[in-house]
């Protein structure tokens, strides 16, 4: 054989070795995400029968603080896995009418749970996000200046069980096109069976006792919420105020409960800005 | 001065002409063609309504293959359309064009390819790209390939490109770069002193590299991604092994939730043959052996290596209701299959002799424990979790026996057994979360009666028994061929068994097909159930449907 070959063969493979990068840890970039006003909302597609949503649960919640609590995370349960089963352990129905209605318009029952939408930003064309892709789907949203400011504002009479939310949204950029804002109540600490296949989980097959967090309760303003520029061009400085009332369920705990409130472009769903507040402060 | 001008041009133009007899003598062109074409229409039990088809009734897949060769030059292209795809098929192939393009330059000793090339590395473990029409996958490096014999059984190869994503063009900072060497030595042809001996001894050896920017904001992804892999095949006269080992270096990415664990493949075969008698036996692990060209990507798509498959690939109707997905994350498993022929004229083997294949294969999830214990299983941004090699874990994704015996009764009458034991994990292989294995019984029955030489009938009578999914199943299919050249065909697949008793629906088909030389259309009508789809153990979605397929195919 000529030694030209073997020469040839030790310098390609030698080109081919090189192209290996060992990575250290931390694996996660050093960014510091403490810093700046925009948040992101991630949003949950659940259900107590689906074995692997706990895990992904897990996951949104050590990203939560991976960025500084700057995710507002809202588990809304939907599709095959929400259903109720005549097995008393799954017959509630945590179902709502608006996360049955964005499961079915973004697709996130058909993809599997579970998923997610973060800000409801579609990547390559789909707006469904594989909990793999979270974090790196919410990092770049991060690193950008808000566009705008919520102030979330509640009052609970609770006498009357009777929640008013003021929703004050301050521009600071100029954009075009029908902004809409969607009020959400979400609620944390809800008692109840999910099947589960992560023992850091909880029991498994089933946790008889797991901890629903930021469950989707209901809305306060419709399933796709309402405008609040009537279509207007807005520009920096403008300012628009929004308030609702809910009247509470028993079984809706305020002390639990969050307002959840976002604005998002009409024409492509796409979240500008989403805030979070406890029901009583 | 005119004459000899005129008189020039002649010549030249006779000159030309003349060669171009001889250049198109000494040129050929093949090529082969298909469109398969689906109608839809409504189907209330299957709850397909016009709202769900909505307007969408209509689904075409179509290729044609063209190649050109010249002497030691050959090129050639692939034309594709998906206007649109059919249902199942992954709705970002929706397009037409050319994706495939190129050309190649052969001498004795040398190859050289520029554009798109299908390649393989050994068993494929880091490397093999290739096209599979019914999946609609197509995994071809755009780019360059060098392949060199200096001597007759030592082989080099070299590959740099990137791979197709649909219709997709490569973009700087988009998916990544591509690019590898392999390198196979024959003993037995490079050796004169092995040239005859019993032992036949071929090692090899692959590394490949990927390179893709780091664009990702949250994690710190290695830019440059390789994975190495050694094999040898051994054959001692009547017995025969092969085996390679492959070693990915950290691959964080969707598919396997941003671990940075190292990955492994391994693979093992053993094989005895003699007359009537062939015992093969294989031994595989996977563990987070997922490599792709865009650390983003899932599904079938820009992976750069491929895992062999290891289970029976059935092709009966109910037998092929549960197929088994290979699991890039992780799985271990073995194969044992016996075939036998009872000699002809016993007792048992009768007067044409009998047929006897015996399959086992099992594939678990690998072990996996806690690198520590604040960290999760699996966790993203971590090593993920350890595993012992030869471990099993606990959790089964796939157990399958077969046996099957093949008998001829006479000169027109044979006949084929199948009885296959299976048990599945829809959770994993179908990613049918929270949903219980399936434990199934099968039993196929397939009788072929020649009237003439000519002239054939096949019936199929098959029966699925189980507790779980849908519970239990029965077909029968019947098949009169007139050969060369039609074949008419009726199916049913009845899920009698079906606890929701407006689930249990006939799944009925009709078809017919003629076939002419190199050229062949056929025809069906009818309900294609709900599944899946597998060609060696990479898997697409079949939705349920209802219509009218057209396919026609053809060659030169």
């Amino acid at each position: 054989m000529k030694i030209r070959y073997l020469l040839l063969l030790v310098l390609a493979a030698v080109v081919v070795f090189n192209s290996c990068e060992k990575v250290d840890p931390p694996y996660i970039e050093n960014v510091d995400y403490c810093s700046g006003d925009k948040k992101v909302l991630l949003e949950d597609y659940t259900g107590h029968q689906c074995v692997n949503c706990p895990t992904a649960a897990l996951l949104a919640h050590t990203l939560q603080d991976d960025f500084c609590d700057r995710v507002v995370i809202m588990a809304v349960h939907a599709g095959y896995f929400a259903q109720p089963t005549s097995d008393p352990l799954f017959s509630s129905d945590y179902r709502t009418e608006a996360g049955n209605t964005w499961d079915t318009f973004f697709g996130n029952g058909a993809q599997g749970n579970p998923n997610g939408l973060v800000n409801r930003i579609p990547i390559n064309d789909n707006y469904v996000i594989s909990p793999g892709n979270w974090g790196t789907a919410i990092a770049p949203l991060l690193q950008q200046p808000a566009e705008a400011k919520m102030l979330i504002k509640n009052e609970f009479n609770s006498s009357t069980k009777k929640l008013t939310t003021k929703v004050t949204t301050t521009f600071l950029e100029s954009m075009e096109g029908n902004i809409q804002l969607l009020v959400c109540l979400t609620q944390d600490s809800i008692v109840s069976a999910q099947k589960n296949n992560n023992p850091d989980a909880g029991q498994t097959p089933v946790e008889e006792n797991y901890v629903h967090m930021h469950m989707l309760r209901t809305t306060l303003n419709g399933n796709w919420g309402e405008s609040v520029n009537g279509g207007n061009t807005v520009s920096n400085g403008d300012v628009f105020v929004k308030e609702y009332t809910l009247e509470f369920k028993e079984e809706w705990i305020p002390k639990n409960c969050h307002i959840v409130a976002f604005i998002y472009h009409e024409s492509n769903k796409n979240v500008i800005q989403v805030e979070e507040s406890p029901v009583l402060n | 001065m005119k004459k000899i001008v005129f008189i020039s041009a002649v010549l030249y133009f006779m000159a030309t002409a003349l060669h171009a007899q001889d250049f198109l003598k000494r040129s050929e062109v093949h090529g082969s063609f298909e469109t398969d074409v689906m109608f839809y229409q409504p189907d209330n039990a299957l709850g397909i309504t016009d709202s769900t088809i909505n307007g969408n009734n209509f689904g075409f897949n179509a290729f044609a293959d063209i190649i050109y060769t010249l002497d030691n030059f050959s090129a050639g292209f692939r034309y594709e359309a998906y206007l649109p795809p059919i249902a199942g098929f992954d709705t970002q192939l929706e397009g037409q064009g050319f994706p495939y393009l190129w050309a190649t330059y052969n001498t004795e000793k040398y190859s050289f390819t520029v554009g798109n090339f299908y390649e393989q590395f050994g068993n494929g473990l880091v490397l093999r790209t290739y096209q599979e029409w019914s999946l609609g996958y197509d995994n071809s490096i755009n780019g360059v390939r060098v392949v060199a014999e200096p001597v007759k059984g030592l082989i080099f190869k070299g590959v740099y490109g990137t791979q197709r994503y649909y219709w997709s063009k490569w973009e700087k900072n988009g998916r990544g770069v591509v690019k590898g060497v392999d390198a196979e030595l024959n003993f037995n042809d490079v050796f004169k002193f092995m040239s005859d001996a019993k032992l036949q001894l071929t090692l090899g050896g692959s590394a490949v590299s990927k390179y893709q920017a780091d664009n990702n904001p949250f994690y710190k992804m290695p830019k440059n991604v390789g994975a190495f892999a050694g094999r040898f095949n051994i054959g001692i006269g009547k017995f025969n092994f092969t085996s390679e080992y492959a070693y990915k270096i950290n691959d964080p990415s969707a598919v396997n939730n941003y671990i940075y664990k190292d990955g492994q493949g391994f693979i093992f075969t053993g094989s005895y043959s003699t007359t009537g008698l062939g015992v093969f036996a294989m031994f595989k692990r996977y563990d987070n052996m997922s490599y792709k060209s865009d650390q983003a990507v899932t599904g079938n798509a820009l992976d750069i290596n491929y895992l062999p498959a290891l289970t029976e690939d059935h092709t009966y109707m109910l037998a092929a209701m549960y197929p088994y997905a290979t699991q890039p994350n992780g799985e271990i498993g073995f194969q044992v299959q016996v075939n036998y022929k009872i000699p002809k004229k016993t007792w048992l083997g009768g007067k044409y002799g009998t047929g006897i294949e015996i399959n086992y294969s099992q594939i678990n999830d690998i072990d996996r424990q806690k690198v520590n214990d604040t960290t999760g299983i699996n966790q993203n941004g971590t090593l993920g979790y350890t595993s012992e090699f030869f471990k099993f874990g606990k959790t089964i994704f796939n157990r399958d026996l077969t046996v099957k015996i093949d008998k001829k009764f006479s000169k027109n009458l044979k006949g084929i057994y199948t009885y296959i034991n299976q048990q599945y994990n829809q959770d994993v292989v179908l990613g049918h979360t929270g949903e219980p294995n399936v434990f199934a019984h099968i039993g196929v029955i397939d009788m072929t009666y020649k009237f003439t030489s000519k002239k054939a009938l096949r019936v199929e009578l098959q029966g699925l028994w189980t507790k779980e999914d849908k519970q239990d199943w029965a077909a029968l299919m019947f098949e009169y061929t007139i050969s060369p050249h039609w074949f008419f065909s009726i199916a049913d697949q009845y899920n009698y068994g079906n606890d929701i008793a407006e689930d249990r629906l006939h799944y009925y088909t009709g078809s017919f097909g003629y076939t002419y030389k190199t050229t062949r259309v056929s025809v069906t009508y009818g309900r294609q159930r709900e599944g899946v789809v597998c060609v060696g153990g990479v898997c697409r979605q079949v939705p349920a449907s209802n219509g009218f397929s057209i396919t026609l195919s053809s060659n030169f």
